[in-house]
């Protein structure tokens, strides 16, 4: 038990050392989601003109469609880098020339990955709160309070993601190529997971795919939250739904990256690209 | 001895071959790249079509931007991408497999080499665009109705040649940064806001619109959208002609010196390699 957190300890300080190394990766996480806000903004005040405010609030019930956005981007951009980042881990090892040396460690690969989540909840959790945080302490500091249980929705929702990511990292082994495949796949999830929109404005059967994504629970309830002040005990039904998903795609994303790490090993794919 | 940075055509033609040639069989070695590509293009126009959605009295309601603007815009978009990541970050991919010092070590033209590798993105860019535009037209009412053929093709021209200086002033950013691909990220989007891709410059708020009409791109965008939809340009069109040519050489020059001087600078301190 020691020792395997030992492991974690150490995949964790590596990764954050990693973002040390290079800290634009990092400020990327609080930036970007001002300027997409910036210019989803932009496009709807042109496209609405004088009454895109309007028509914004009789779509959604939201006054602010700044915080609207941003609250979107931030999870949206969040989900993309680490299902990118866990995603393309064994790639970028196999190309640094890294991974055997890891793989040739007596440790647990379960461990290993999970080392890699949690320098990325950190991370997530800081660029929430920050991002987040500071928009509502600008444009509507009576909802600020209600960071705090979206943050403890944010951790919640971060256990499927690490299992989606496993999945997609799992698949790098046997696909060899992960950036166009973690690419495709983030945007598809980015269309359907109503980044910038209720998913009901999109047709029924694509629907039933953005329930099966976490994002779309995640973005959902935080929107609940700080737009409509509910509590997490109120949203039991998707706090449910996200733990249950986060069992599942944990558990899916471990047998498959064990199923192809245990192939790789056999026809020597390990390190093939 | 003979000079590798002398210019000769047919010098010239046999290098352009090889580095087309070895980018092509990279493109190909991955199919699921192009696959990507084509799924994932009309996905992210959509994506910002649909956010615009709720910003309208009804998805069918006319206004004064049609899916024609937006598409016109999202094509200077795909170029953009393309001199970041397909032109500026394989500088990068070479320096993390190592190969980049056994390429430098060739006696061949550096600008040959980026040059075989943006014709080959050129031609996936124009198959993706292309397509795009099948499924956008069969998919909506937009027209695509092209005002001006001739100056749609020389805006386009003046494009590329925009895109490949800007591709060699990113590849010489990437022999020099650590950190690129979150870096042009950020750049890619500053760029999308400023240059007036998806809005009318005079749609930002002052300072933001004079960055605006300082960047050159503002006047690719412009005379693009002029010769396709026949909208308002920024300035008189017998002026923005010279002046958008004027501006996308003077930055293929910028490209082609910054990384001239970076790559001997790097040479020296031995950090060609280094990331």
């Amino acid at each position: 038990m020691i020792r395997d957190l030992r492991v974690l300890k150490a995949v964790m300080i590596k990764d954050l050392k990693h973002y040390y190394r290079y800290p634009s990766g990092t400020l990327f996480l609080f930036i970007v989601p001002f300027l997409f806000t910036f210019l989803l903004s932009t496009m709807g005040s042109f496209v609405g003109g004088t009454l895109a405010k309007e028509y914004f609030y009789l779509r959604t019930g939201v006054e602010n469609f700044f915080l609207y956005q941003i609250l979107g981007t931030n999870i949206w951009i969040m989900a993309w880098v680490i299902l990118e980042d866990i995603g393309t881990s064994i790639r970028n090892e196999q190309i640094k020339g890294t991974l055997e040396q890891n793989f040739l460690v007596p440790i647990n690969k379960f461990f290993f990955l999970l080392g890699l989540s949690f320098a990325h909840t950190l991370l997530a959790l800081l660029s929430f709160i920050v991002v987040v945080g500071s928009s509502l302490a600008l444009v509507d500091l009576e909802s600020l309070p209600r960071l705090f249980p979206s943050s403890l929705i944010l951790l919640l929702g971060l256990i499927p993601l690490f299992g989606l990511g496993f999945v997609f990292s799992s698949l790098v082994i046997h696909l060899k190529e992960p950036y166009s495949f973690t690419h495709l796949i983030n945007t598809f999830f980015s269309v359907v997971a109503g980044t910038y929109y209720p998913v009901h404005i999109l047709p029924y059967w694509v629907q039933w795919i953005s329930y099966s994504i976490p994002h779309t629970y995640l973005i959902d309830e935080m929107r609940k939250i700080i737009f409509s002040n509910q509590l997490v005990v109120e949203l039991y039904g998707n706090t449910i739904i996200l733990l249950s998903m986060g069992i599942i795609y944990m558990i899916l994303g471990l047998r498959l990256f064990r199923f192809f790490e245990r192939r790789a090993r056999i026809n020597g794919g390990l390190s093939k690209f | 001895m003979e000079d590798y940075q002398s210019f000769n055509l047919y010098k010239f033609f046999i290098e352009f071959k090889a580095s087309f040639l070895k980018d092509f069989k990279i493109y190909i070695r991955y199919p699921s790249w192009f696959v990507s590509d084509l799924i994932s293009t009309p996905l992210w126009f959509l994506f910002f079509l649909l956010a615009l959605i709720l910003f309208i009295p009804e998805p069918s309601s006319p206004t004064i931007y049609s899916i024609d603007y937006f598409f016109w815009g999202y094509v200077f978009v795909i170029f953009l991408a393309t001199s970041l990541w397909g032109i500026g970050h394989e500088i990068r991919t070479e320096q993390l497999e190592g190969t980049i010092e056994q390429l430098f070590l060739a006696p061949v033209s550096r600008l040959t080499l980026i040059i075989g590798r943006w014709a080959r993105t050129l031609i996936v860019d124009l198959m993706i665009i292309f397509y795009t535009l099948l499924l956008v037209k069969f998919f909506s009412n937009a027209k695509f109705n092209v005002f001006h053929p001739s100056l749609l093709l020389f805006a386009f021209v003046l494009i590329e040649v925009t895109i490949l200086g800007l591709g060699l002033l990113f590849s010489a950013l990437a022999l020099k940064m650590k950190s690129y691909n979150s870096l042009t990220t950020l750049l890619f989007i500053t760029l999308t806001i400023v240059s007036g891709v998806y809005f009318p410059p005079s749609a930002l708020p002052y300072p933001i619109n004079m960055v605006s009409y300082s960047l050159p791109f503002t006047y690719l965008v412009d005379l693009l959208k002029y010769s396709a939809l026949e909208i308002k340009t920024i300035i008189e069109i017998s002026v923005e002609i010279p002046l958008s040519f004027l501006l996308a050489s003077l930055t293929f020059l910028l490209g082609l010196f910054s990384f001239r001087w970076t790559e001997r600078d790097l040479r020296k301190k031995g950090q060609i390699g280094f990331h």
